[in-house]
């Protein structure tokens, strides 16, 4: 996919763990690990919003364009 | 497969054996009585009200307390539903039928009033009491029944998906009881009675009835081949009410929605097939019949269930896919 998802880089420097970032935003283990692992098919603004809060980051920080066009098969 | 599925295959399994039973203990002749059906069980309230009524003070008393009782109840039900403020448009209907329990139950007491009330023109007045009783028997079932369907339309609108379902389900169940009636008793009757009129139009000059007899079974055959695929469809149709309700977006659904499809379309090429596989088979033979019965048949109604279904299969999986891609979005 075009679109990296660098969660788990963030929530090093935080120093927070994917397990209370859960428990913060108020999504589940299995979703946060589909995100991070860049499986998800979309982020709903509202869930960047509290990741963004809680992590103290900006969303640039968790999402990266990687120039490239991304496979269709991924759709 | 479902567990309401199996249970009514079991039940139906069941009504088809009692009643190929009761059709089959039937004299050979012997039409259904539609008439006597349709007074039951007035008629028999009625013959029984009017022997507790003849029976002494009593038993008079007692009689006159059944039917206040049994009249009232209608009304009864009206009175509890606007006190739990749940009372319909439709419920104007109690009175009505009250008005029509008594009236009705107090013709079946005393019959000779049914005589003076339906046939008073008639030559032979007493002898259409029976179809006095079936007449009256009739309305009343018109009038619950109407209540019922208009009840019934009142409360779709507004259910719960859930709910709905579990009235689809019943609805179903019932209809798939009736079209087992249709063909087990009332089915095997006409064929009998066919059996027994050919019998009796060709008994004296012996003549070989065998042929005709193949032929009045294989009719019978065609002829319930579109009710038995109807009954299979509303037996499935509970399936996939119950595979909706459990996970309207799941495997299940979209398998009982395409299995459903799939008779619908099978149904209509088989029915098709048969009548026209009948028919020719009947002209082919027809030299060595003593009886023939030629059809036209255009199953729209299964064409329609069966497009229907097509669709609802699509609808089906683009809402699993469309939800599984949501699941996807965190």
């Amino acid at each position: 996919m075009a679109i990296k998802v660098h969660l788990d880089e963030v929530l090093k420097k935080r120093h927070m763990t994917s397990k209370e970032l859960c428990s913060l935003i108020n999504i589940t283990e299995a979703n946060l690990s589909i995100l991070r692992s860049g499986k998800a098919r979309g982020v709903r603004f509202s869930t960047l919003n509290k990741i963004c809060y809680y992590l103290k980051c900006d969303v640039g920080d968790i999402l990266k364009f990687d120039g490239e066009l991304g496979d269709e098969s991924d759709e | 497969m479902m567990k309401s599925k199996r249970v009514i295959c079991s039940l139906l399994s069941v009504e088809a054996l009692i009643c190929l039973v009761a059709a089959l203990a039937l004299p050979g002749g012997a039409k259904p009585d539609t008439a006597a059906l349709l007074s039951v069980p007035f008629s028999q309230a009625g013959s029984l009200l009017r022997s507790l009524s003849l029976s002494g003070h009593t038993g008079n008393a007692l009689a006159l307390s059944v039917y206040l009782i049994l009249g009232i109840l209608p009304l009864s039900y009206l009175i509890l539903l606007i006190k739990r403020k749940k009372a319909g448009a439709e419920d104007i209907l109690l009175p009505l039928l009250s008005v029509l329990l008594y009236f009705v139950l107090y013709l079946m007491i005393n019959p000779g009033l049914i005589r003076d009330w339906l046939y008073h023109d008639a030559v032979d007045a007493t002898a259409m009491i029976p179809f006095g009783k079936a007449a009256l028997g009739d309305t009343v079932y018109s009038v619950l029944i109407s209540y019922l369907v208009l009840k019934a339309m009142r409360n779709i609108e507004g259910r719960s998906p859930d709910r709905f379902l579990d009235m689809a389900r019943i609805l179903l169940a019932v209809a798939a009881v009736v079209l087992v009636f249709s063909i087990f008793f009332a089915g095997v009757r006409g064929f009998a009675a066919a059996i027994h009129d050919v019998k009796s139009a060709n008994d004296s000059d012996g003549a070989v009835l065998t042929p005709t007899y193949i032929f009045l079974f294989i009719g019978f055959l065609v002829n319930q081949l579109p009710t038995v695929i109807a009954t299979l469809l509303f037996i499935q149709a509970t399936g996939l009410a119950e595979a909706i309700k459990a996970d309207r977006y799941g495997e299940a659904a979209l398998l009982a929605a395409e299995r459903l499809s799939r008779t619908g379309r099978n149904g209509v090429i088989a029915t098709v097939a048969a009548t026209m596989g009948f028919n020719l088979l009947q002209l082919l033979f027809s030299r060595w019949l003593h009886a023939a019965h030629y059809s036209t048949r255009l199953p729209l109604g299964a064409i329609i269930l069966t497009l229907v279904m097509v669709l609802l299969g699509r609808y089906i999986s683009d809402s699993s896919r469309l939800h599984r891609e949501n699941q996807m979005f965190i």
